[in-house]
Order: structure tokens, then sequence, then C-alpha cells
């Protein structure tokens, strides 16, 4: 028998290479993932950060939820429980069943059914845990309500706490065998009629929890058990890295798109083989021959398409809202006077992102048709946001003034949008001249 | 008239720098004499007295003629050096050569994405920087890695490349739908290309850089990836394009294709030129009769390479 003979006959160790053990390595990966996100958020959240913003904002935040506590608001004891325990299931909808799978894994770890199977029951273990303290810390942060004035028991929101922890594990668990078993329009029209049941159906037994804990945490034993059953189903399932790997990229994906827009080397592909938005290709825009038309054509529905962006874009619609709903309304007019800049900037970051793609660089663009694109396309993604800022205004002197003053739910949005125009116009000349500058 | 003379005038300059340096090389290092990459570079550009606008044996003006001192990635690390490349009107050049040997790297040169490229090189025998945008709207570029932007479809792709090309809706249409057809991709038309197989994105570059009709086509490896319908489709739409006018400058390490397709070669061995010419040239100088394959050639060539590197 030869060397290669005896190594190739040699048993493939089943539970440990050396001194690494399933666990150890699961262990390290998920503190090398979790580091690693850690070390993309200090790029934002430098000392002056923190100094200056987290901790004043941390302070406020702690201020209102003290004074909150100290005194609820008085009819807050009339208020149906329901909408905070759907307040408490809405998080478990997020997260993933998740691994720390590696494409080396297919080398070897993967091809070992023990090694598989047993980082399979990590995962599981990890989402469980992490679910515990995500639970565990809402229904603190809320049990200065819960307890005095919904009356609960201490047992209830113990119970409450694994309840809603199992729901999301039993929840993360059907999200990955719904993916592993469908695609596309299937996937989806699995996923959203049980994510609907699932927000409702939850809430509405915590409530009956709520009351008898014994029943919370039969619920919760329940959900468990049927977790258990669609993870037994999982760790017999062959074939699963290459989607393991995808559900890594879009956690980490996912983690850190805000913090690194401009410099994810791997953005997310889309999940499907055709849009869902213009799935024939038709224009957004009218147009026939002009190349500033199709340029700024291709980007909006580029931009449209992206989940990523268009979730950014309706974060900043609501963060805006809030800015123009909270403040006296002079405050109100001059912060809405400053979102369009705000808004432009940010489009304006992803056309210049979205220009230099190596498939649009395989191409020639004039300065003009660049410019005049760029005008066009930032407007138009612009106008809807700063429309509905408008429209806000107008409603808010409306109401606070009446009358004529309603006039304004009219004259604001038509003032939006030559403002927005004015907006659009001095950034790109802003740009244009520091391109020039360089 | 004058223009052209004072163009003339500066092309000849530049050479006669670079044949000054390359004199100066020789003489310092006469060791190297055997060196078939240098020795190929010289007899090039003694050969090649009229810069930019010489017209071949066979009549046809030069398209794009490029003197590449050296070109590489960092400052003092040439992949590729000593090496003039002449492409006519409708003539297909093969440029080929071992693996690592700057064949790609060439390329990049040409598209200007190196960031040391010390080169002269002229369109239609004017130099690149008085020829504005002509030289690079006149290109088309089919990379070994398709390049394609994850959220558009297919359709978009070609709408966008139709835009920088200043093509009417209707060209568009025509062309497109007869490429899409050629390629067996009218099926996939509103599907992101992101989500094809290697061999359908493939496809999608050659129907964007045939969409349009640019004088000259510069296919880094055209056949990796392709299914053997669809070489046979790209072989002909290179004829069809050839006698258009458009010329060809290929990469390929698929031999008996290129040698079926080419016109000329130039065969790339450790960043330099060790031969250059049509087949029965190139035969000729590995020491072969006129009925050798490229192949042998390729053979005789490189081992000879490795042997004076040796």
């Amino acid at each position: 028998m030869t060397p290669s003979d005896s190594a190739a006959n040699r048993p493939v160790p089943s539970r440990s290479v050396g001194s690494f053990t399933p666990s150890r390595l699961f262990a390290a990966r998920a503190a090398a993932f979790w580091t690693t996100i850690w070390k993309c958020w200090r790029i934002v959240l430098d000392w002056t950060v923190c100094l200056y913003i987290v901790l004043p904002g941390a302070f406020i935040a702690v201020g209102i939820y003290r004074d909150f506590m100290r005194e609820p608001p008085p009819g807050l004891a009339e208020f149906p429980l329901y909408p905070i325990l759907l307040a408490l299931a809405l998080p478990q909808l997020a997260g993933k069943y998740r691994t720390f799978a590696e494409s080396g894994d297919g080398l070897f770890l993967h091809r070992n059914p023990q090694w598989r199977r047993r980082f399979a029951k990590m995962g599981f273990a990890y989402g469980g845990a992490a679910r515990l303290l995500v639970t565990s810390i809402a229904v603190m942060t809320l049990s200065p309500v819960l307890l005095p004035v919904f009356g609960l028991s201490a047992g209830s929101l113990g119970a409450l706490v694994v309840y809603y922890t199992a729901a999301g594990l039993f929840w993360s668990m059907l999200r990955d065998r719904v993916a592993l078993s469908w695609k596309g329009w299937r996937r989806w029209a699995a996923t959203l009629p049980a994510g609907a049941a699932f927000v409702l159906g939850v809430p509405a037994l915590a409530e009956r929890g709520a009351a008898s804990p014994g029943a919370a945490f039969l619920s919760g034993a329940a959900f468990l058990a049927a977790a258990l059953v669609l993870l037994l189903w999982r760790m017999r399932k062959k074939g699963t890295l290459l989607h393991e790997i995808t559900v890594e990229n879009e956690s980490y994906a996912s983690l850190v798109s805000w913090v690194l827009m401009d410099t994810m080397e791997k953005k997310p592909l889309p999940r499907q083989r055709k849009p869902i938005l213009f799935a024939r290709s038709q224009p957004l825009l009218p147009h026939r021959d002009n190349v500033a038309d199709r340029l700024a054509d291709s980007w909006m529905k580029s931009v449209l398409r992206r989940p990523d962006l268009v979730k950014q874009l309706f974060y900043t619609l609501g963060v805006g809202a809030a800015a123009l709903a909270l403040p006296p309304i002079p405050f109100a007019v001059i912060v809405w006077l400053g979102l369009p800049f705000l808004v432009v900037a940010t489009l304006r970051r992803y056309w210049t992102q979205w220009l230099s793609e190596p498939y649009l660089t395989l191409f020639v663009w004039s300065d003009q048709a660049e410019a005049e694109a760029s005008r066009k396309a930032t407007a138009w993604l612009a106008m809807p946001l700063v429309l509905l800022w408008a429209l806000l205004i107008g409603v808010r002197i409306g109401l606070a003034f009446g009358g004529i003053a309603w006039i304004a739910v009219a004259a604001v949005p038509a003032a939006g949008y030559y403002w927005l125009r004015a907006a659009n116009d001095i950034l790109i000349s802003f740009a244009a001249s520091r391109r020039k500058k360089e | 008239m004058a223009t052209d003379e004072a163009a003339n005038m500066t092309n000849e300059t530049n050479l006669t720098n670079l044949a000054n340096k390359q004199n100066m090389t020789d003489k310092a290092d006469t060791a190297n004499e055997a060196d078939l990459t240098d020795k190929a570079t010289r007899e090039n550009m003694a050969d090649e007295p009229n810069k930019g606008n010489e017209e071949s044996e066979q009549g046809s003006p030069s398209l794009l003629r490029a003197v590449i001192e050296e070109a590489g990635y960092e400052a003092g690390h040439p992949i590729v050096r000593n090496i003039v490349l002449d492409v006519r009107s409708g003539e297909r050049v093969g440029l080929i050569g071992p693996n690592g040997a700057g064949k790609s790297t060439l390329m990049k040169g040409l598209l200007g994405q190196l960031p040391h490229w010390r080169a002269q090189v002229y369109w239609r025998g004017e130099e690149e920087g008085n020829a504005g945008e002509g030289l690079h709207s006149a290109i088309a570029y089919i990379p070994e890695q398709p390049i394609v932007y994850e959220r558009l479809t297919l359709w978009e792709h070609l709408v966008l490349a139709a835009a920088s090309a200043g093509l009417s809706e209707d060209e568009l249409n025509e062309r497109a739908d007869k490429l899409l057809r050629r390629f067996r991709l009218s099926g996939f038309r509103h599907h992101y290309p992101v989500k094809f197989s290697k061999g359908m994105q493939q496809k999608t570059m050659l129907i964007v850089a045939f969409l349009l009709k640019p004088d000259l086509y510069l296919v880094d490896e055209p056949f990796i990836g392709l299914d053997p319908g669809a070489v046979l489709e790209l072989i002909d739409a290179l004829e069809e394009e050839r006698s258009r006018g458009a010329a060809v400058l290929m990469t390929t390490h698929v031999l008996d294709s290129a040698e079926r397709m080419c016109d000329r070669f130039v065969l790339v061995s450790d960043g330099g030129a060790a031969a250059s010419g049509t087949l029965e040239e190139i035969a000729k100088q590995a020491g072969f009769g006129p009925d050798a394959r490229l192949f042998d050639c390729f053979h005789r060539l490189a081992s000879r390479e490795d042997e004076v590197e040796a």
C-alpha cells in the first residue's frame, strides 16, 4: 500500500479536525462576522460622531423614555394590548436561519454529513439565542408599561419572551424551507400570506398568553416543536451550500449596505431572472432617440429595481416627514427648504456610482448628455418625496390657520416643484465647477 | 495637407525617438541579440517607417497602429514592451501567445485602461490625442469576462449601447432583433443578463458589440464559454463585418479557429512580440515550410523563447 492509498483510505474525521470542532469553527466564524460588521460601522461611528451625535441622542432618548414610563399618558390603560404585542411580533420577521457557511466549505466540510448536521444545529441554536436576546430586551423595555398599566405579571412577561422567541425561530425555519423549495413568484406567493398570518396570528395568541402564562409557554413549545421538525428536514436536505452562502451574503449586505453603499464590491444581485418593475423593459420616460433620455431612463429603472436604494429613499421620506411634522411650522418650513438638497445630493451620489459601473464605462458619453440626463433623472426621482413633504407642510398650515390658509395644500407643492428644480440646478452646477477645478 | 505633413513629422519624430532608445538598448546589451522579442520588434519597427498612415501591400490603409514602448499596471514593471500592432480595415489580426504573455494587458492598454502606458497610437493615420473621441467611439470591446449590469434587462443593455452610438430606435429594433435571433436570445430579451450562464453572457457582449457596427472589434478570447453553434455564428458575423470593412484584433488560445479566421498574427511571448505576419511568414520565422499549422509554429516559437530565457 502506497502512502497515497493509505491517505485515501483514512476515514474522514467526523466530529473534529485536529482541535477544531464544528461548534468551535461556527463560533469563530460568528465572532469574525460580527467583528467585521463592527469594523464597518466604526467607519462612521468615530469618536466625534459618538460624542456629538450618538451620546446626546442616547441621552435624550433615555430621558424621553424615562419620563414616558414614569408618567404614562392618562388613557393608556384603555389602550388595547394587541398593538403592543403586534409591535413585538414585527422584529421576529427579520433575521434568517444562518449557518455561517463559506464557499470553501464545498471542498470538505459540506461533504461531511456530520459536520453539516452539526452546523445546522449550531445555526438553530445561534438563531434561538439571538432572538432570545432581542426579545428579552424588547420586553424589558416595555415592561414598565406592561406590568403596572396592563397588569401583566412577571411570569407572563417571561412566558411572552419564550413564546416570541420560539415563534421567531419557527418563522426563520419556515422561511428557509420556502426559500429552498421555491424561487421567483412562487416564493413570494408562499411567503407573503404566511408572513401576514404570522404577524396577525402571533400577537392574537400572545394576547391570550398574556392572561395565562401557561398558555403562552404551551404555544411557545408548539412553535419550538414545529421549528425542530423543520430543522430535522433541513438537516436531511442536501445541496444547500449555495443557498447558505446566499443567505450569508445577504445578511452581510443588509447590515453594512448603508455604511458601505458606495464601496461595496458585492452588490446584492436580483433574485428573479426577470425584473418585477418594468418587466417588459418598457421605458419609464417616453423617449425615442435622445441619448440623455435613454441614460436617465436606464438609471431611474436601475434605482427603482434596487430594494436597498428604494429602502433608503423610503427611510429618507419617513425621517423627513417626521422632521416636518414635529417642530413648529416656521422651523418645519426651514427644514423643508433644506430637504430637497439632501435628496438630490443622495440621488446624485447614486448617479455617479452608476456611471462608474463597468458596463457603463464600456461606452463613451458626452458631457452634455451626462449632464442633461442627471438633471432630468434626479429631478424625477426626487419629485415624489419633495411633493409629499410639501403636501405635509401644506396640510399643517391648513390645520393651523384654517380658511384661506388651506390654499397652502396646493401652493406649497407647486412651490416645491420649482424649489426642487432650483436645488437640482444648484447642486449640478456645484458638481460641475468642482469637476472643472479637479 | 499641411496638417497631414505636421502629423507625419510628429509621428516620425516619435518613432525616431523610440528607434534611438532601441538602438541604445541594443548597444548596451549585445548579449540579448538572440532575444527574439527585441529582434521581432526591431524588425517590425524598421519595416514600418511611415508610422500611422502608410498603406499595406494590399493597399488598404492602416486603421489602428500602436507603437508600444511599454505597458503595465505598475511603474517600472512593464507587462508588455516593444510591440508594434498594425490593423487595417477589413483585416483580422490574431494576438496569440501562452498564458500570462500580456495579450489581455495589451487590449486594456489600447482601451486606455492601463495606468502605465507608453505608446503612440494612431487612428486612421492620426495620433490618438488628435483623433478626439473618434477612436473610442469607433471601437467595440468584447472582454474575456462578460461585463453586465445587474439591474438592467438584456434589452435595456442594448438600449444603452445604442444610445452611446447614437442609433435611432428603428435602427436599434432592426439590428437588435436580428442579432437576438442569430444568437438565440430572443426569448430572453427581458431577462437580467446577470442571471444568465457564462455562455449567454458572452453572447450578450457579442450582441452589444455587433449592434454598434464599429470600425474595429477588440475581442478578448471570444470562443471561451460559447457553444459550437454560437462559435459558428460568431465566425459568420465577423465575416460579414469584415466585408463591411470592419477590422478585428482578437486574442485567443484556440489556434485552429484563429488559423481559419485571421489574416495575420502577432505571437506575444513574455511581454514582447516573438513573431508576426501572415501564417506563411510565421511559419518561415519558425523554420517550417509554407504548409505548417499555426499550432506547430506557436509551439516551436514558444519553445525557442523558453530556451532563450533559460
